[in-house]
């Protein structure tokens, strides 16, 4: 499980479970998504956030995704506006 | 309770859903099919008086899907049907002998193959003891010989289903579910409450899941399920096979017979002996498991075996089994969907006493 | 069996946008890469989470991709024989009918050999809920024409595409059961794109409120892509499906009884 921090927004993405389907990279809105080099166990080639500051916590992606790999997290709206 | 038994004339199939009532049976699906029309409609008329739900389904294949429904819940669920029913049920009976879940099924049979006739017959007879659906599973079978014995059979099948988790079939036929005679009925009583472990309805207050299923992808996984199969066929066959006697303890004739001709043979064989003629009857209440032990036994004694059944040889591969070549088997075959008289079967067994008996 | 997910760790300051649903065990779906069917089990989950109906529903597989929906949902599940869900269903809800029941079929199990089964639970009014998955094609068995293969289509039993004079027309089954009076909620939606995907949870969320109100039959139908046996990436498949099968299945509630005015598709 790869563990990426962000301000706005985290997206935590399964790799084990990517099946390397392309949804969520098609459908992130900052275009911050990415079919990684490396593979998993099964032999895909994980999705991967490419900038992890650039994540707003919209979870698009997790919509999208036919295979529950992504969870997603985003700042609580009180903390980012202080 | 102590109360007077009553005795009531009733049909053979309204005996057989009102003795499954008594059974706790709460849950009826079914289509219509002669003979064994008034089934549904004693269920229609009489379920509501006991909180129970009929409902008539589009078609047997619908009607066993529902009884694999309701009985997942751990309900007692029955359908019943005739010859071109029950094949049309097969497969659902498959999944509920691989899923383990009970049921009672009857047939009624009537004439076939095919659309055959209304008649009575006993030509369901390989349908219902060699499975008729895929894979290695069969049902718990019984035959019927007489209305109150369509009633009990009916009233007691439900426990045999949840002792095993597994389909009893009762394989009737026309002439006894369309004939009357008086039957001693108990009160109707209801189904045990005890929750069964793998009863499906929701978990309930977050007890685990419970799936029932009978995909086992895994080899090993099917292939342990089919042992469990086979070992529950062994325990069935020590806990359940059942049969009646009748006649002389030094037969020079024995007669296999179930259902309604296992009640001609016995006036027959009153003829028989009035020529002098000594015979035995064993009648299969249990078609599976079958009783191959008594038959074995008497085929030791006498040297000939007659087997009237009403098709054209079905029950006598079984008969076949257990006698070997002590005996000397033949089979009088009840065709077209009538009865056999008395007379037929006795001048058939004064013609095989005459001809000797012994295999070569 | 595997049980429900371990709780989730929320990280420092943050709020869970989308996690895995409870009522989804943690088995990995054995769906190919880019199949929607994964989308819809998480919608069908997330809705069952929102009602919190999981400890009273009994999840019905199908025969087809969808079988193993047994050991994908951390409910009470029964799989039962080819089209013959609505059947089982029917079952369930007579002898327990406080139990909520879903069936999951594929357009083989439901327009094909089950077709009599669904129409006639939808007759009967029965209070169940179908989520009827149209990919134009049988893709257990590798890719075969199905009811709802297009007119042209080409499958591993049309190779030279759908020919109507030998195989007939497709059936839109969303039609066919909103002209019975017992179908209370029929709704087609698809799972393309985010939007398609919010609209598509509405619909379950709807069909599973008509069963809690005990208002009778709802199905829901998802237009849904076959990258394997259309043979095209997940994103030309859905391309494929905008162009060719959204014309022949239009979207939209097809009936909505008891409710005031049909509403139509978002």
């Amino acid at each position: 499980m790869t563990q990426t921090v962000a301000r706005k927004g985290l997206v935590v993405i399964h790799a084990e479970r990517c099946k390397s389907c392309e949804w969520c990279v098609r459908h992130c809105p900052t275009e911050n998504l990415r079919i990684g080099a490396g593979t998993n166990t099964r032999g895909h080639r994980p999705a991967e956030v490419i900038d992890p500051e650039n994540c707003t916590g919209c979870g698009q992606c997790a919509l999208v995704c036919p295979d529950v790999c992504i969870e997603v997290y985003r700042a609580r709206r009180s903390t980012s506006r202080s | 309770m102590s109360a007077e038994p009553k005795a009531i004339l009733m049909k053979g199939n309204e005996a057989a859903a009102e003795g499954a009532i008594a059974g706790g049976c709460r849950y009826f699906f079914g289509y219509p099919i002669t003979p064994q029309n008034e089934i549904p409609h004693y269920m229609a008329e009489h379920m509501p008086q006991v909180g129970g739900v009929y409902l008539q389904a589009e078609s047997e294949v619908a009607a066993i899907n529902m009884v694999f429904g309701a009985a997942s819940t751990g309900a007692r669920v029955m359908t019943s049907s005739s010859g071109p029913g029950i094949a049309l049920m097969q497969e659902g009976l498959s999944y509920m002998i691989g899923a383990r879940v009970p049921c009672l099924v009857v047939n009624v049979c009537r004439g076939g193959p095919g659309l055959g006739n209304i008649g009575t017959s006993q030509s369901d007879y390989w349908m219902a003891t060699r499975g008729g659906g895929h894979g290695d599973g069969r049902c718990i079978t019984f035959a019927p010989a007489t209305v109150q014995e369509q009633y009990d059979l009916c009233y007691e099948s439900f426990d045999v289903a949840e002792r095993y988790r597994h389909p009893v079939m009762i394989l009737s036929e026309a002439a006894l579910g369309q004939m009357m005679e008086p039957v001693f009925v108990r009160p109707r009583g209801e189904a045990p409450k005890d929750e069964k472990p793998w009863a499906l309805g929701g978990r309930r207050g977050g007890r685990n899941r419970r799936v029932i299923n009978s995909l086992y992808a895994q080899p090993d996984d099917l292939a342990r399920e089919n042992r469990v199969l086979a070992e529950l066929y062994e325990q069935v066959t020590r806990e359940q096979v059942r049969w009646s006697e009748k006649g002389d303890d030094d037969p020079e004739v024995l007669i296999v017979a179930f259902g309604i001709p296992a009640r001609c043979s016995e006036t027959a064989m009153e003829r028989a002996a009035a020529s002098g003629v000594r015979t035995r009857l064993v009648r299969p209440i249990s078609l599976f498991p079958f009783p191959h032990e008594p038959i074995r036994r008497w085929a030791k004694v006498a040297p000939h075996t007659l087997v009237v059944e009403g098709s054209i040889g079905q029950m006598v591969d079984d008969v076949r089994m257990a006698v070997g070549d002590q005996s000397k088997v033949s089979l009088l075959p009840v065709l077209g969907g009538l009865l056999t008289t008395p007379e037929e079967i006795a001048h058939e067994i004064q013609r095989v006493y005459e001809e000797g008996g012994r295999a070569p | 069996m595997p049980e429900t997910q371990p709780p989730v760790e929320i990280p420092e300051g943050m709020e869970v946008v989308a996690t895995r649903p409870r009522a989804l065990t943690d088995v990995p779906f054995t769906y190919c890469p880019g199949c929607t069917h994964g989308t819809i089990h998480r919608l069908i989950a997330e809705v069952i989470d929102e009602l919190g109906l999981d400890d009273r529903t009994v999840a019905i597989a199908p025969v087809g991709c969808a079988v193993w929906i047994y050991e994908f949902y951390a409910l009470d599940a029964i799989q039962v024989p080819h089209g013959r869900a609505p059947a089982v269903g029917t079952g369930i809800k007579r002898a327990s009918p406080d139990t909520m029941v879903f069936t999951y079929q594929g357009d083989g199990d439901l327009a094909g050999i089950g077709l009599a089964e669904v129409t006639h639970a939808a007759a009967r009014g029965e209070n169940l809920t179908c989520f009827f998955i149209n990919n134009a094609v049988y893709g257990m068995t590798q890719g075969q024409m199905a009811p709802t293969t297009l007119p042209g289509q080409k499958t591993t039993t049309s190779p030279r595409g759908r020919d109507i004079a030998r195989d007939g027309h497709p059936i839109r089954v969303c039609e066919l059961l909103s002209t019975l009076d017992g179908a209370t909620y029929v709704e087609r939606v698809m799972v393309t794109d985010p939007k398609a995907i919010r609209h598509a949870k509405r619909a379950i969320r709807r069909a599973f409120e008509v069963q809690m109100e005990g208002r009778g039959f709802s199905l829901v139908e998802f237009l849904s892509i076959c990258p394997t046996w259309w043979g095209k990436k997940p994103d030309e498949a859905v391309e494929w499906l905008r162009e060719n099968m959204m014309p022949y299945y239009p979207l939209g509630v097809f009936k909505s009884a008891g409710q005031a005015g049909g509403e139509q598709a978002a």
